[in-house]
């Protein structure tokens, strides 16, 4: 839903329902979360990926920056929990970033 | 004299079967994701393995898992083997990626073991994924 949203053609998605991999309590083994590659390998703002989760019905999420290595991406998923409370509401104008 | 040749026969097997065609180095996981995995194989076959897990957004608060062992090499394959713990990985060319990485660079495979989070997980050379 959130490639069908993002206006790409083609988008990098690199979290999905995976059970493993993933902190206790995350919302990716209950199928609710995904992770989007970052800037450098998708072309999107945070405002269209913002707008494209919203769309999907992602209600929580943010975006993590790592200074000088690859890892930087999107977290998106439905409902709060695990980390992720009122500041990383998507109804909020602007994707929380966390710069590492 | 038969039995010297199928002496010779075997050695030549054996040194070919025992031919490792995995180089020392580190390997990481490309990020993307709330997990990173990094992976160290020394020179004398003693391997460390760094597994960091937080949650989103809060990688600052995260859990480190490092273990150590002994690795084991024939051609492509490698096992790690902890004592009591056994995982294996195959080393591949990378192929046609999305990171933008030569497709003739080599990358670590892993099958399914005893360590579930290496499970179907592929790790990149750590040069491969620095930023310039």
């Amino acid at each position: 839903m959130f490639a069908d949203e993002c206006g790409l053609k083609t988008v990098i998605i690199t979290g999905g329902s995976e059970s493993t991999g993933h902190s206790k309590g995350s919302f990716h083994g209950k199928g609710l979360a995904i992770d989007v590659a970052g800037t450098k390998y998708n072309n999107l703002t945070h405002s269209a990926a913002l707008l494209a989760a919203k769309k999907a019905g992602f209600t929580h999420g943010a975006y993590e920056y790592f200074t000088g290595s690859r890892k930087d991406h999107w977290h998106f998923q439905i409902g709060a929990g695990n980390g992720l409370g009122d500041k990383h509401s998507l109804d909020l104008p602007k994707l929380y970033i966390k710069k590492y | 004299m038969i039995k010297i040749i199928c002496v010779l026969v075997s050695l030549i097997a054996m040194t070919a079967c025992s031919n490792c065609l995995v180089e020392n180095g580190v390997y990481a996981s490309y990020g993307g994701g709330e997990y990173s995995t990094r992976l160290e194989l020394l020179e004398n076959n003693v391997f460390n393995l760094e597994y960091e897990v937080w949650k989103p957004g809060k990688k600052d608060d995260s859990e480190i898992v490092t273990t150590r062992g002994e690795w084991s090499c024939n051609e492509k394959k490698v096992n790690l083997n902890t004592g009591n713990e056994l995982h294996s990985f195959i080393m591949i060319a990378v192929g046609k990626n999305p990171l933008g990485i030569r497709e003739d660079v080599k990358v670590v495979h892993f099958e399914e073991g005893d360590f579930e989070y290496l499970s179907r997980e592929i790790l990149y050379p750590l040069s491969e994924l620095i930023e310039e």
